[in-house]
């Protein structure tokens, strides 16, 4: 007989039980969902704020014309390569004196004064509008006696109070109020349910007092009052601005003045459609929120009842049949997931701790989002730029996901690990799209929809890479032995490395959209294809950051090889790996050949492609350094794909580590034996070192992708 | 005062028709719907609450206000100037109507039926249990006005 998965109240004891009594309590999903939506609040009130706010700013003079004959004067198109902060240098100040800080905090005050507002006054309008009052105990005293024993096994020592809500003539329960002052309000049905089916009326209590147990009650009225916030402050001007802008053909605010190469309607419906985006996008972080509680509070009244049968009666309920109206204006209200869902996470945890892809692409969004007022071409060529700080978003974006990544890995198998990255591989583009910067900048330089795809196709990359790096470096971690020394380490170490390659790598990821926006804008360099273009311009990304940051370079290759090393270390397994059958001569004489064979493919692809790129920003073939550069790149991929192809275990690791060992012999043997190029500066070396791990990186990702797939494929059935 | 009294008590005569059950809790249901009616009748889905799908019952009471208020302002106009009608119309309060009610004929009986039943169908009360409601209402408000003649004959 197999074992099925532990129901709900086993995980949910598990999961939040058991570190919170050990005092080290880790943050619940749902509250890494209510961090989102601030951030997705903030940084769209950063960027769509009602030009009311403007008002109190430096306005001073949109001098378009002064910034287009600066960027036509300094960049003409015979192509040198400029960097942004190159072009923000020299065309300082041509984009005139405006100051909109004071507008931006204004609004981010206002925002947060009508959140705290409602969050005070919100339980006592409550109690004033619904005309609660408290349950009678002369009138009800067995109800009165029985709420009693259930605040004491739900909560112990914990306050709360029970209201009614006495016009309500539905089965409902509903808990308001503060961390301080909790209230559980019963509706009439409810009383009347108490008589009938005494254990329905537990149930409904007690998904009550888990809400109030897992203080639920802060995080829903924050994330309600700031919802309201944002619709008051950002999208109901937003709203009529782009309504406006639509009908009179010109997009709201001061973009008309800021807009030196386009303008008109279709920047006005620009506008309006990243607004109607922009909340759908908060619509759906609420809902996250609101969702995942309602499936914590579950589990939680199940490890207190642990009969789900009076449960899953009450989720039985026939749904009312609706016309689409009716439908669509239920689904704006939504709070609750669906009752199939709730009655099918009673039973399967996964649906309580998987992230999936909603939750993925909440969070892809919110990253392109939160770093789109620093990292854009448009905030970089700001001359009066609000400081934002990258880094604290970074780090808070990347412990969400691993705290989902980790919450997840605790479930059999890779339950909702594809989905999740999923929805950050479609996030991250979503977010680029909908970030204010990506009117302004298309504005500033309208490069090509093929170029502004195949950026956004880089991001989902991105997107899906970080996902299962998280995932791998999590599930690794996970893998050490609970309850032991060994296990905390591995966990403190992922989180720190998760943390450490998004804060190193996600600025230049994003920087690079920049790059290539300055590539189109200066036609340099003059690359047709735009997928050569997106390369060229990450080429230049990788050859300037270490160069401008010393430490960028040797810290990627530590984060990326050296920590997933020590974290494997740590999970290794006290037992011994049985030990391998050996190979047959004639078998490894064919896999000899094979990672020959692939060695030569990958040589040539990598030479091929990198004499392209190199002869568009260096020159064409033939100088000494294109041609070091180029044979730098087929060192590399040989190399690295030949090792990963023979590698058992850790191909990509050896693969770069052989690549890097062979790259410094290759480079220092040109050195001494072709005096052609020993002329060449000691950049210019180290320029050839960095296109060999380039290139070794993604001839090993490569090689091992289609390795496991053939492996996977030839795989007898049944074989594990 | 004299209003809230007339209409507490033709509620309570609708609801002990339709709905006997409820009048236990009658008194506390019809001030807690104070000012506004009928709205409470039915709810909706809150956060954090239990979330089952909207229901189809309706609290008889919560309807009774609504439609009680509804005809009192709608007799409102029948009575009194437009100044205090419309002072009326401000405080969202129906106006005043006189207690005991005069008599009233036939057609303006037919059209207060037709009022009542149109607005217990918009607060979600089913058709026959509507009809039922006007019906009722109809014959207390004729009961009493009948009443009143008789006072005024008698005296």
């Amino acid at each position: 007989m197999t074992a099925g998965p532990p129901p709900a109240a086993e995980v949910t004891a598990g999961e939040a039980d058991a570190p919170r009594s050990a005092g080290r309590a880790l943050p619940s999903g749902t509250f890494a969902a209510f961090v989102l939506l601030i951030g997705v609040a903030l940084a769209a009130a950063a960027g769509f704020h009602p030009a009311l706010f403007d008002l109190v700013s430096v306005q001073g003079n949109g001098n378009s014309a002064g910034y287009e004959r600066c960027i036509q004067a300094e960049f003409p198109p015979s192509g040198h390569t400029v960097t942004p902060a190159q072009m923000a240098r020299a065309c300082a100040g041509t984009q005139g004196t405006q100051d909109l800080r004071a507008g931006i905090l204004l609004c981010f005050g206002t925002m947060i004064l009508l959140t705290a507002i409602q969050y005070a006054a919100g339980p006592a309008w409550r109690i004033r509008r619904r005309r609660l009052r408290p349950v009678d105990q002369a009138m009800y005293p067995e109800l009165a006696g029985e709420l009693e024993r259930l605040r004491e096994q739900a909560l112990g020592d914990g306050h709360v109070e029970f209201l009614i809500d006495i016009v309500n003539p539905a089965v409902d329960g509903l808990a308001f109020g503060r961390r301080k002052r909790p209230y559980v309000v019963l509706s009439r049905g409810m009383v009347a349910l108490f008589g009938a089916d005494r254990a329905a009326f537990r149930a409904i209590v007690l998904h009550e007092l888990a809400h109030v147990r897992n203080r639920d009650l802060g995080v829903t009225a924050v994330t309600l009052a700031l919802w309201r916030s944002f619709v008051i402050v950002v999208m109901v001007p937003g709203s009529i601005a782009a309504l406006v802008g639509i009908l009179v053909g010109h997009p709201p605010g001061e973009f008309g003045q800021q807009i030196p190469f386009v303008s008109g309607a279709a920047m006005a419906w620009l506008y309006a459609a990243q607004l109607a985006g922009l909340g759908a996008l908060a619509w759906l972080t609420r809902y996250t929120v609101l969702r995942s509680r309602e499936l914590a509070a579950d589990a939680r009244a199940l490890s207190w009842q642990p009969d789900p049968g009076p449960l899953r009666e009450l989720f039985e309920v026939p749904a009312r049949r609706r016309s689409l109206i009716g439908r669509l204006r239920r689904l704006r209200r939504r709070t609750h997931p669906h009752l199939r869902v709730r009655r099918a996470a009673l039973t399967e945890p996964d649906l309580l701790l998987r992230q999936d892809f909603g939750f993925g692409l909440v969070l892809g969004t919110c990253f392109s989002l939160d770093l789109d007022p620093a990292v854009s071409a448009t905030a970089q060529l700001r001359t009066n730029p609000l400081y934002w700080p990258v880094t604290p978003f970074v780090l808070v974006l990347t412990a969400v996901l691993w705290l989902a990544m980790f919450r997840a890995a605790s479930l059999p198998g890779s339950s909702g690990g594809v989905r999740a990255r999923l929805g950050l591989a479609a996030g991250l583009p979503l977010g680029a799209l909908l970030a204010p910067s990506f009117a302004t900048d298309h504005a500033l330089a309208p490069y090509p929809v093929s170029v502004q795809l195949t950026s956004l196709l880089l991001l989902a990359l991105a997107g899906w890479l970080l996902g299962m790096w998280t995932q791998w470096v999590v599930g690794t971690a996970r893998r050490t032995p609970p309850g032991t020394a060994r296990r905390g380490w591995a966990i403190v170490l992922s989180a720190l490395l998760v943390a450490g390659v998004a804060t190193l790598l996600v600025r230049p990821v994003y920087e690079l959209r920049t790059w290539v926006f300055i590539a189109s804008l200066t036609h340099y360099p003059a690359l047709a294809n735009p997928v050569e273009l997106v390369a060229a311009s990450g080429q230049l990304v990788l050859d300037t950051y270490p160069l401008t940051y010393g430490y960028w370079l040797p810290a990627c290759l530590a984060l990326l090889l050296a920590a997933p090393l020590l974290v494997g270390l740590l999970a290794r397994r006290d037992d011994a790996r049985p030990g391998q059958a050996p190979v047959p001569r004639r078998s490894r004489a064919a896999a000899f050949w094979t990672a020959i064979g692939w060695a030569v493919v990958a040589a040539w692809l990598a030479e091929a492609a990198a004499s392209t790129l190199n002869a568009a920003l260096f020159g064409p073939a033939g100088s000494p350094f294109a041609d070091l550069m180029n044979w730098s790149a087929g060192v590399g991929a040989a190399v690295a794909a030949a090792v990963a192809a023979l590698a058992p275990s850790a191909p990509v690791l050896k693969s770069i580590l052989a690549a890097l060992a062979c790259g410094v012999v290759y480079l220092a043997l040109a050195r001494t034996w072709f005096p052609g190029i020993v002329s060449l500066r000691w950049s210019d070396w180290m320029f050839s070192l960095t296109q060999v791990l380039e290139a070794a990186l993604l001839a090993a990702l490569l090689t091992t992708g289609l390795t496991t797939a053939f492996r996977a494929r030839r795989k007898p059935a049944g074989e594990p | 005062m004299a209003d809230d009294v007339l209409a507490a008590g033709l509620g309570r005569n609708l609801v002990a028709t339709l709905a006997p059950a409820e009048l236990p809790l009658f008194d506390q249901t019809w001030q807690a719907l104070g000012r506004n009616p009928g709205r409470r009748g039915r709810r909706r889905e809150e956060p954090l609450g239990f979330g089952l799908p909207e229901a189809s019952e309706v609290l008889v009471t919560a309807v009774a206000s609504g439609v009680v208020t509804s005809v009192l302002q709608d007799l409102g106009k029948d009575f009194g100037s437009w100044s205090v009608r419309m002072l009326a119309r401000i405080r969202r309060r129906p106006p005043a109507v006189p207690d005991p009610l005069p008599p009233l004929p036939a057609a303006r009986l037919r059209q207060i039926r037709q009022t009542a039943f149109r607005k217990a169908r918009k607060l979600g009360m089913p058709e026959a249990q509507a009809e039922a409601l006007a019906d009722a209402l109809i014959s207390d408000l004729a009961t009493r006005g009948a009443g009143s003649r008789a006072e005024a004959g008698g005296s």
